[in-house]
């Protein structure tokens, strides 16, 4: 085959990464966050009675404006069904109008739920109040309609309510945890790699992988969750693999061309992704099918982040580190 | 034959079989793997506390909830903050029924309350200890038609004195001789500057409710019995002007789907709404656990130091449950705010079981798929069997550390497992392809690129490490056994594992 690093045009191959990074820019925006994140509801009941999920969800889509309504029934050890949600839409709007210090639309928007409240103090505290009550009220009105429509008793029901205030404490911990382990993983390459250019490269390829893994739950549909931000982590230090044995090879070797070291490296680098891909993407398959959705989820995620770190290695660092190999190999000749 | 004996003598081989054993046999012989609750089935209860605790007043309620849970009989629970407002328990209980008495047990704040005339004469930090001796009446025990429960307690000596100064005197002698007409009255969870709100049909059918709260002999009417609570009553069967200024500010209590809990709520600074659990209504809304007569002995002066908070229930079942529930009250003591049960999500062992049967099988086929890789690639069995031997016994030796540390494993550490053998088997590839190199073979020996290799896989193994360490010591919950099994996973890759296979590439290519 063909040497591509050692074309003229081995910089078009930037090109790829490109257009990719632009589709899943896209994709990026259209990430969901899950109820441990977010907070939202669980409600799970018993019920030996048959039920009609998709009838039952129709019900409640037509008699609340809910964000996310998955009904789904359970056979087996545990026959009920089980309603997830991430929220009514417009108390969801007065979260964000929470978060947003926007007091006075909480407290409106609040009042469709709980009507005039009697609550002294000042505004934030007041806000608070509305906003709690009012997702209490919607809660047990929701319980109460799905209790009607399939004849289970309130009692049964097992409401798991994620409040957003402990939603936010997660999302919270995940972004401190992402950020220090990239800070720790930045200092640790350019400690190592010395050179700017070349610790940029392997540092970008690290966020290529991870934004890709990110990009492909907006994609697929499945909710960032805590599950599912242990794999982006590990896609970082993935893809660190194989951009260090790259840059070890081209930068730290003298036999050939660096195009022909790049070349050489390719067989090594694409094995060891290739081995990581098999491994997840049997992981996938089997956990698929036994319906384990925290495993298929993760492994997911890997195997997206994985095949992107095949373009972002070998279509940017590659072609990074050759070019600027070349430079300084002009500078010492003139 | 000759291989073997040379290998033996490579000092890395003998720290990898050593380790082997002691890390790996020996904690999964002794020991035994230990599974978390997405395989073994289990109950995650939120609960939820009523303000933001800071650090000790929240050791206190994380001390208390764990004294009830293991005074309940559990053994494997974990109880944890995640934030100031939430505890987050996990028990391997998933008996529904257990699970809703559990429910109560954790979500109830268990202040004990004795009071007399409206006042407050003992409360939860007066008592020393339960007595649970069914030598000294500790029990439950079948009476006519029904069955009574009793729960002893000691008394400090100076609660004890104090509580016969405040019933000194006061005693109205009832027929028999044996019991003054005065009564105590307990409760657990006593709701504060309250009002009961009732309508007036409530009000008729419970205006006498019996002493002893199930069984019928002598009565006491619900006026009585209120204003001995330190509540007010409020009978109304509209909610007028009066009655909404009445309740402002203050805790209501209805009973469940009375009235318009939104209009209260409007006045009211809490608003309880009490199902009829009990079968009187009044009783489950006061939280009142008991009513004991007076003796002529206490108000004459003699105090007593073990009084008894007794009930009765119609079936053995509910008298054992609600023995247990106001002894482990008692013991566990008072929780520093009140607390209510948030979610509570259970996983069914039989669920739990498929988990662990499909990781199994799931692990195996991205063993062989890894497996499927390697030959693709090297199609040279010699090359391949280390990497495949060296693959097994990191994970043997991940799940015998896991052992060791009494870590327990779930859903996500089985995904950081396979994660952790996924980067192995890159280290591997890169030593490999390093020795394999023709082009350096006249300048360095194969150890020298064995060494180099490793300056490789040095750094790589560190980025993974730095990658997880955050997810450790954040309150992530589950994300912690993905870090733990990944950077265990590393480190006997790095430090075990690795050198060995070199050992053995290193020989194998030199033949």
């Amino acid at each position: 085959m063909k040497n591509i690093y050692e074309s003229k045009h081995y910089k078009k191959l930037l090109i790829i990464p490109l257009i990719v990074l632009v589709v899943m820019a896209f994709y990026a925006t259209q990430v969901k966050f899950g109820i441990d994140l977010r907070g939202g509801i669980l409600l799970t009941a018993p019920s030996t009675a048959p039920i009609d999920a998709v009838k039952l969800q129709a019900a409640i889509s037509s008699k609340f404006d809910l964000e996310d309504l998955n009904v789904r029934t359970t056979s087996g050890a545990t026959p009920g069904f089980y309603i997830e949600l991430i929220g009514e839409r417009s108390l969801l709007k007065a979260q964000e109008s929470l978060e947003a210090k926007d007091y006075q639309q909480v407290i409106d928007i609040s009042k469709k739920f709980t009507g005039d409240l009697n609550v002294s103090g000042d505004l934030p505290t007041q806000a608070d109040v509305y906003f709690s009550k009012a997702r209490e009220n919607f809660k047990n009105e929701l319980a109460l309609f799905i209790s009607q429509q399939t004849g289970v008793d309130r009692a049964q029901f097992s409401v798991n309510d994620t409040g957003p205030s402990l939603g936010a404490y997660f999302l919270n911990q995940a972004k401190t945890a992402i950020i220090i382990a990239f800070i720790l993983i930045a200092a640790l390459i350019f400690y190592y790699f010395k050179t700017p250019i070349i610790s940029f490269a392997v540092m970008q390829s690290a966020a290529f992988d991870a934004v890709l893994g990110y990009a492909a739950l907006g994609a697929f549909n499945i909710p960032l969750s805590l599950a599912t931000i242990a794999p982006l982590l590990m896609l970082i230090g993935y893809s660190v693999d194989t951009d260090i044995m790259l840059t070890d090879r081209m930068l730290k070797r003298k036999e050939g061309t660096p195009a022909t070291r790049a070349r050489g490296a390719i067989a090594t680098g694409l094995t060891m992704t290739g081995a990581a891909i098999a491994a997840m993407l049997s992981l996938f398959i089997v956990s698929s099918y036994a319906n384990i959705t925290v495993l298929a989820h993760i492994s997911f995620v890997l195997v997206v982040g994985l095949v992107g770190d095949i373009i972002a290695t070998w279509c940017t660092n590659a072609p990074v580190i050759l070019w600027h190999l070349e430079r300084k190999a002009k500078k010492v000749v003139s | 034959m000759s291989l073997l004996k040379e290998l033996w003598k490579e000092r890395s081989i003998k720290i990898f079989l050593i380790a082997l054993f002691v890390l790996g046999v020996l904690p999964l012989g002794l020991k035994g793997l230990q599974f978390g609750m997405d395989f073994t089935g289990g109950t995650l209860i939120q609960v939820k506390l009523d303000k933001k605790l800071e650090t000790l007043e929240m050791q206190t309620v994380l001390t208390v909830l764990q004294t009830r849970l293991n005074a309940y009989g559990l053994k494997d629970i974990s109880v944890k903050p995640a934030g100031q407002e939430y505890i987050i328990v996990a028990i391997a209980e998933t008996n529904p029924q257990s699970v809703n008495q559990l429910q109560s047990l954790l979500g109830q704040q268990g202040k004990f309350e004795a009071l007399f005339n409206g006042q407050v004469v003992l409360s939860g930090s007066d008592i020393i200890s339960v007595i649970s001796d069914p030598q000294k009446g500790y029990g439950v025990q079948g009476v006519t038609n029904n069955y009574e429960w009793i729960v002893p307690f000691l008394l400090t000596n100076d609660a004890a004195n104090k509580f016969a100064q405040a019933v000194a005197g006061q005693c109205t002698m009832l027929a028999g001789g044996e019991q003054c007409k005065e009564v105590v009255y307990m409760f657990i969870d006593r709701p504060e500057n309250a009002v009961i709100l009732i309508n007036h049909s409530l009000y008729n059918l419970e205006k006498t409710i019996p002493e002893d709260l199930d069984v019928s002999t002598s009565t006491i009417a619900i006026d009585e019995l209120v204003k001995n609570s330190g509540v007010e009553l409020v009978v109304t069967d509209t909610l007028d002007n009066d009655t909404l200024a009445s309740i402002k500010n203050k805790t209501v209590v209805i009973p469940e789907g009375s009235f318009d809990q939104k209009l209260l709520e409007q006045y009211a600074s809490k608003v309880v709404a009490k199902s009829k659990a009990a079968k009187y209504w009044i009783v489950n809304g006061l939280n009142l656990e008991n009513i004991v007569h007076l003796t002529p002995g206490i108000t004459e002066g003699n105090p007593i130091t073990q009084p008894s908070i007794t009930g009765h229930a119609s079936t053995v079942q509910q008298a054992v449950e609600e023995l247990n529930r106001v002894t482990i009250l008692l013991k566990s003591g008072k929780l520093p705010v009140s607390v209510s049960v948030g979610s509570v999500s259970t996983i069914s062992s039989a669920l739990g079981a498929d988990f662990l049967k499909y990781s199994a099988i799931a692990g195996g086929f991205a063993g062989l798929a890894i497996i499927g890789i390697v030959f693709i690639r090297y199609r040279n069995i010699k090359i391949a069997t280390p990497i495949i031997l060296t693959s097994f016994s990191e994970v043997f030796l991940i799940l015998g550390m896991a052992a060791l540390i009494g870590w327990q494993i779930d859903l996500v550490s089985v995904a950081g497992i396979i994660a952790a053998v996924g980067t192995g088997i890159d280290y591997q590839i890169i030593i490999i392809d390093e020795i394999l190199r023709k082009e350096q073979e006249t300048i360095l020996s194969v150890v020298a690129r064995i060494k180099k290799a490793f300056s490789i896989i040095f750094m790589a193994a560190a980025t993974i490490i730095f990658a997880m360490f955050p997810l450790i010591f954040l309150g992530l919950g589950t994300l912690k056994g993905f870090a733990i099994t990944t950077i265990l996973g590393v480190l006997i890759g790095l430090l075990i594992t690795r050198p060995a296979y070199a050992s053995i590439v290193n020989k194998l290519s030199t033949k």
